[in-house]
């Protein structure tokens, strides 16, 4: 079964890179490969130059240090059975082998850092709100110092007026640590507000790949049009769909043939149905997937 | 005690059946504690001595249970045979439980070749009667309580080694052991920190309501012959001695048929009290603790 097919991109330092899709469309297993916690059966990750594919995990502690992951369900990833700030000092202990005292301060540092009061570390993550106990996980995922971190849904799980200090938080904390970000979300109006650059995912595929700001404003696939018109129809009651989606998405374990996107696309042809469409340069590193523009 | 909820008391007085369940426990588990140190006839009742001219004596102020055919009185017998279906009890689930959990534990996390392995073999104990397994290793190890323990035991821990195993399955793939693999901890102190205190509740809460049939069971092992020796007045063999004598004598059976009853019940009804109380409401006491 091949969930992810033929997903290629390059994050820069300092850059964030968002991946969207609709839920489903294997965007956040692309965030579980690149962590090693799916086997990857083709295709290469490559960090810093160094491929990490195929790495077994004692060959991977460096990677481990220097990546680091925040996930969707802020309560489902902190031990229900660790108090706080055992959660945000076990990756300190770990990597840094650093004294007591430290760890301690550390965690302070880090507690202030990421905006929480010092009287939630005694706490369990049970008594925490969504909000703070993603707080916490950012904590712990920016406390030894990583170079990249990934984010997986980070906001969905939220309230709509956490998120946005969630998100504020993120963008603030790349600044200070000078953190690269892959940032997986199915809402491209959180995509617009964090990403230097962004690919669009339909089941398992690349469809359309540029700037943030190239996709947002002159998207071409027909499936980056459908979702940026109706992320605007919810903002802007008025305005027209100029697409309507067509049913829902296909299985992903059996893709349709031809591009995989030609039974919900208005302008599907013949060829469509039957060659899939590679994945092609439209001049300013704008790659797009779709008959219309080979 | 500091491990029981305060609501549970609360929930027990409630339900006055189980509050008579967790009174006999607490009542057997004293007197259990204690009992050598209660013993009006320790003589009679270690079986040191006898006096065939009390023999059969019928229950009476001075012999409430009555007396055996060895003229021993019955009620400090009993008392004393508390002591070991508590010691054997215990020993028995929590020696099951200790080798249940780890290999539920290790074939659960692990998975692969070792996982299928401590699987199989769980499944090839499980695959025979209990009682069976039990009466076929005691009648192999000899006779005596450590050896009725290791018995009991032996037959005991698949069925903790399935639970933990499908607990462990469950807990395995929760967000926060994958966000303990990206930190990059080591397989063992995922399994000790994140995998084993999650899943233990089941496996330890099951123990609990497994006491009362422990004890049934290691009577049962004394009372088919393959249990406890004499003179150790273990409930089964003082069933099985007065067996003999049912017709002229009841009370060396009745008696302590009587209290292995009430025991039992008492362990089952606590059982089912914490059972209820654990089912519906099993993520508040995991905040509690």
């Amino acid at each position: 079964m091949k969930a992810v097919d033929g997903v290629s991109f390059t994050v820069e330092r300092g850059q964030i890179h968002a991946l969207v899709g609709e839920s489903g469309c294997g965007k956040s297993t692309v965030l579980r490969a690149i962590l090693r916690l799916v086997d990857v059966y083709s295709g290469r990750i490559v960090f810093d130059n160094v491929d990490i594919t195929n790495r077994g995990e004692s060959d991977l502690k460096w990677y481990r240090r220097r990546v680091q992951a925040v996930f969707q369900n802020p309560q489902g990833s902190l031990n229900p059975r660790m108090r706080v700030f055992d959660i945000i000092a076990e990756p300190l202990r770990l990597h840094l082998k650093i004294p007591r005292e430290e760890v301690l301060s550390r965690v302070h540092e880090l507690t202030k850092l990421v905006g929480l009061p010092e009287s939630i570390l005694d706490q369990s993550p049970q008594s925490l709100s969504g909000g703070q106990a993603q707080r916490v996980a950012i904590a712990r995922a920016i406390s030894i110092k990583p170079d990249l971190l990934l984010l997986d849904e980070p906001t969905s799980a939220l309230d709509v007026s956490t998120q946005a200090q969630i998100l504020n938080l993120l963008l603030d904390l790349k600044e200070k640590l000078n953190l690269s970000y892959v940032l997986v979300t199915h809402d491209i109006s959180v995509a617009r507000y964090m990403a230097d650059t962004i690919g669009v995912m339909y089941l398992g595929k690349i469809v359309e790949k540029s700037s943030a700001d190239t996709v947002l404003s002159e998207p071409l696939h027909p499936y980056t049009k459908l979702l940026i018109s109706s992320a605007l129809l919810l903002e802007e009651k008025s305005l027209e769909s100029t697409l309507k989606p067509i049913g829902e998405p296909p299985s992903a374990i059996n893709p349709p043939p031809g591009c995989r996107f030609h039974p919900r696309c208005p302008y599907a042809t013949e060829k469509c149905k039957r060659e899939e469409p590679p994945l092609v340069t439209t001049g300013k590193e704008h790659f797009v997937a779709c008959w219309l523009y080979v | 005690m500091g491990l029981i909820p305060r609501d549970f008391f609360k929930f027990l007085v409630k339900r006055p059946l189980y509050t008579a369940g967790f009174i006999i426990v607490i009542a057997f588990t004293i007197i259990g504690s204690i009992a050598p140190y209660i013993l009006t006839k320790p003589e009679d009742a270690w079986g040191v001595t006898y006096d065939l001219n009390k023999a059969f004596q019928p229950p009476s102020l001075e012999y409430p249970f009555g007396t055996d055919a060895y003229g021993r009185d019955m009620l400090n017998r009993v008392i004393l045979g508390s002591r070991y279906s508590l010691i054997i009890a215990v020993c028995v689930v929590g020696l099951s439980l200790i080798i249940g959990v780890i290999v539920g534990l290790v074939a659960g996390y692990l998975a692969g070749f070792i996982g299928t392995i401590l699987m199989r073999l769980t499944d090839m104990f499980l695959a025979y009667p209990p009682l069976l397994l039990a009466v076929a290793f005691a009648s192999v190890l000899g006779r005596g309580v450590l050896t009725t323990i290791m018995a009991l035991a032996i037959s005991w821990w698949p069925w903790y080694a399935r639970l933990m195993y499908v607990s462990v399955n469950s807990v395995k793939s929760a967000q926060y052991v994958e966000a303990a693999k990206v930190v990059g901890l080591s397989k063992f102190t995922i399994m000790a920190k994140y995998i084993l205190p999650n899943s233990l509740i089941p496996v330890v809460t099951q123990s609990m309501l497994d006491m009362g049939s422990a004890i049934l069971e290691a009577s049962a092992l004394s009372f088919l012959g393959v249990g406890v020796p004499p003179p150790i007045p273990e409930w089964g063999r003082l069933i099985s001695e007065g067996w003999v004598y049912v017709s002229k004598a009841y009370w060396i059976t009745f008696f302590p048929g009587l209290v292995l009853l009430v025991t039992v019940v008492g362990f089952n009804l606590l059982g089912d009290a914490v059972k209820e109380y654990m089912n519906p409401r099993l993520r508040s006491i995991v905040a509690k603790r």
